[in-house]
């Protein structure tokens, strides 16, 4: 195991809370729905082929992953609509950018840390369970609580402005109506007063994949995402990233 | 800063994590005067929000968060030793009236550059339970709530200054969408309670609400906030701010 | 314990340490829901043999102590249940291969780690830390699934080997298990199932009621406090709950 100096020690303590705190960071602007805060001050800029990938597949690259976040904006903007349809009185004289978020709260909770930095100090990997959950008035089934629990497996990259996520692996185990087994979720029963809801889809990944399964009582047991172990650079790593 | 300061945080932000899960350890287990008298300030300008109001001193504090849990614990055991003898075992009498666990996630932690106070921000997604109850049933809810906490180091120790919570949805456990579900209402005691006028609820000191739960007008609250780096606790914001009707009255 | 005054290197490896446990930990988790409890073992736990011949894992219903007997449960007796299972499965399901890779097939576990607390002994050597864990388990059998939340204290002692922290003692005390979508209110109140005994063929060493929710929080495992040296804490491991010492009490 490397042995560190001093000062190397207290610059890796830095560089795990500063690495921590983006995982928190991206936790409350979810939130509060700042999806362009979360892509320019907690995404890479400068570094080849970021990756953000999901149960279906990636989204690589810049535009991809910009892409996906625009449709997260487009979807909180058909929303805030609906819910001025909707309440007319408290919300009709509201600008709808103003209300961005309304009526619903996404929490993504990060537990359980695994969080290696490499030993050249450039690249770190990490992996956290999400305990995510979602209460939400506007979805395509009207108001709906919403469990989302699985893994999150990151890799960091040091840039002048400081660490970011260069390649994000978010897959889920669960996502199931809250209060409701997630042997079998579900069919979804579309409320026609939520049509527009329904009528929104996220763009594909450009690279579709069957990356992760949600659970089913016939899924066999994956150890994926790779836990991160110690390791000197991020080429003598795994990436988890495509 | 020079390498001994930057330890220095260091180990701060260690122990201000240490004092968090302290907060959640004691709570979970009703000990909350070992935990104001151990984990908080001597000041008396220490203040504790939640939405429905701020106890906004240490005295306000203890009558709510202590003396007055601790009239709850007498209460609650003496209804329920007639139906479950076997309480009378147990030793510490607060444990009986709930489990609140407000496990922590997502911490952001920032320690000012001054070492001298520090600030941490953590989501919640918490239960409270209860195993007997007066109405023989088990009792349990989940509770999502955030925390901001600011920390201050006092003779060698940190030790919260303030400490709000804000709720964002609460329900009943494992009810079927229970962000959305009505809690039942209680049904009317069979006691008879004008006695107990005295031991109704402390009033806190400040009202509220200071922060408001999931609703279909409520828009994202950006409270408590996200800590930034900072230099000194006077330059930054502080997490007794009141908040909520308070910000829209502009007081 | 006595304060020393500490150097800075000291100081930041100390902050480090607990880096390093939360990491441990971690993995810990990981392993056990992938289902690599044999790389945990040989990964995570203790190595030398003194320390192995002490090593335990507890739980509500008793103490497995030594690393042979929790081999033999966690490893062994694991595949043994997997593959009961998946024969059962099988004799239902014929479309269903009965092959090593679908040893577990249906299953799935979560003991997510929260609201860390972690202490190092003055003398660097041990380390004691509690976890709240937020978590689900789900088992399959050929008529139908059991999802359930289960809420857990997770309390563990750690000791270093050759600079390298290793689990030494395991304690996770269940407070809670529940259907998903289950009422919490119509749980039986006198079901005390989670605490009762072992699942059949699992070896314990010392069959005990070391744990219970049923007063709500239970003081053993205690809360870590600072501490200089093993022997002045109280012990994660069979050694530590009060009811085991001679002339101990009932909690």
């Amino acid at each position: 195991m490397t042995k560190y100096m001093t000062e190397q020690l207290t610059q890796r303590w830095e560089d795990y809370n500063e690495i921590e705190n983006i995982m928190g960071k991206l936790t409350y602007n979810e939130i509060l729905k700042k999806s362009d805060y979360i892509l320019d001050a907690l995404w890479c800029k400068n570094t080849q082929e970021p990756c953000l990938g999901f149960n279906n597949g990636y989204y690589k690259g810049y535009e991809a992953i910009r892409e996906y976040f625009n449709a997260l904006k487009e979807l909180d903007i058909i929303k805030a609509k609906v819910a001025k349809k909707m309440h007319p009185e408290e919300l009709g004289g509201v600008e709808t950018e103003n209300i961005l978020g309304v009526g619903g709260i996404n929490v993504l909770n990060f537990t359980t840390p695994v969080l290696e930095l490499s030993a050249d100090g450039k690249t770190a990997k990490g992996l956290w369970y999400l305990m995510g959950g979602s209460g939400d008035f506007y979805t395509e089934e009207g108001p709906r609580g919403t469990n989302r629990w699985g893994r999150v497996a990151v890799d960091f990259i040091r840039e002048d402005t400081g660490w970011k996520i260069w390649h994000m692996l978010v897959v889920l185990d669960i996502d199931s109506k809250m209060g409701t087994s997630w042997e079998a979720p579900a069919d979804k029963i579309i409320d026609p007063a939520y049509k527009e809801i329904a009528e929104f889809s996220m763009p594909a990944p450009n690279v579709p994949q069957n990356v992760y399964e949600l659970y089913h009582n016939r899924r066999r047991i994956k150890a994926f995402p790779k836990v991160p172990k110690p390791y000197d650079a991020f080429s003598k790593t795994f990436s988890y990233g495509i | 800063m020079n390498l001994s300061e930057r330890i220095d945080r260091a180990a701060a932000a260690s122990e201000c994590e240490k004092v968090m899960s302290l907060h959640c350890l004691y709570h979970a287990g009703g000990i909350h005067r070992e935990e104001i008298e151990e984990f908080w300030t001597k000041r008396e300008d220490c203040k504790w929000s939640h939405n429905f109001g701020q106890m906004n001193n240490k005295k306000n504090y203890i009558e709510c968060y202590a003396d007055e849990q601790e009239a709850s614990a007498v209460d609650i055991y003496e209804q329920l030793e007639p139906i479950y003898p076997e309480v009378k075992k147990v030793k510490d009498r607060r444990a009986l009236i709930e489990v609140a666990m407000h496990l922590l996630a997502s911490p952001v932690l920032e320690v000012a550059k001054d070492g001298q106070s520090a600030k941490g921000l953590w989501y919640t997604p918490g239960c409270i339970f209860s195993t007997l109850n007066p109405q023989k049933a088990k009792e349990g809810m989940w509770m999502w709530e955030r925390y901001g906490a600011d920390f201050i180091l006092e003779d060698g120790k940190w030790v919260y200054l303030n400490l709000k919570v804000c709720c964002d949805m609460a329900g009943i456990m494992d009810a079927e969408n229970w962000p959305f579900v009505e809690a039942p209402e209680e049904p009317p005691s069979e006691e008879d309670d004008s006695s107990k006028a005295d031991s109704s609820q402390v009033a806190v000191g400040v009202p509220g609400p200071l922060h408001y739960m999931l609703s279909g007008t409520q828009i994202p609250q950006e409270r408590p906030y996200i800590p930034q780096p900072y230099r000194t606790f006077e330059e930054t914001y502080s997490y007794a701010t009141l908040t909520g009707i308070y910000e829209e009255k502009g007081k | 314990m006595t304060k020393q005054v500490l150097t800075d290197d000291a100081r930041i490896r100390r902050v480090w340490d607990v880096l390093e446990i939360k990491n441990l930990m971690g993995r810990h988790a990981y392993y056990h829901a992938y289902d690599m409890h044999a790389e945990e073992l040989a990964e995570l736990w203790v190595q030398k043999p003194g320390n192995q011949k002490t090593a335990s894992f507890g739980q509500n219903w008793g103490y497995q102590v030594g690393i042979n007997i929790i081999r033999k449960n966690y490893v062994d007796l694991n595949i043994k249940w997997h593959q009961e299972d998946l024969n059962e499965l099988c004799d239902a399901d014929p479309t269903l291969e009965n092959c090593p890779e679908n040893l577990g097939i249906g299953c799935m576990l979560m003991h997510a780690l929260s609201t860390p607390y972690i202490e190092i002994a003055g003398d660097g050597q041990t380390a004691q830390g509690m976890w709240y864990s937020p978590g689900q388990v789900t088992f399959v059998y050929p008529d139908k699934v059991n999802a359930l939340w289960m809420y857990e204290k997770y309390a563990v002692d750690f000791i270093k080997e050759d600079d390298e922290w290793k689990i030494w003692h395991l304690f996770v005390g269940t407070d809670f298990a529940l259907e998903a979508g289950e009422d919490m209110t119509k749980q039986p109140v006198s079901d005390t199932s989670v605490d009762d005994k072992a699942p059949e063929g699992m070896e314990i060493t010392i069959p005990i009621q070391a744990y219970t929710s049923r007063y709500n929080w239970s003081a053993y495992p205690a809360i870590p406090r600072p501490y200089e040296t093993f022997s002045e804490t109280i012990s994660n491991g069979p050694d530590g709950p009060p009811k085991l010492k001679k002339g101990g009490e009932d909690e």
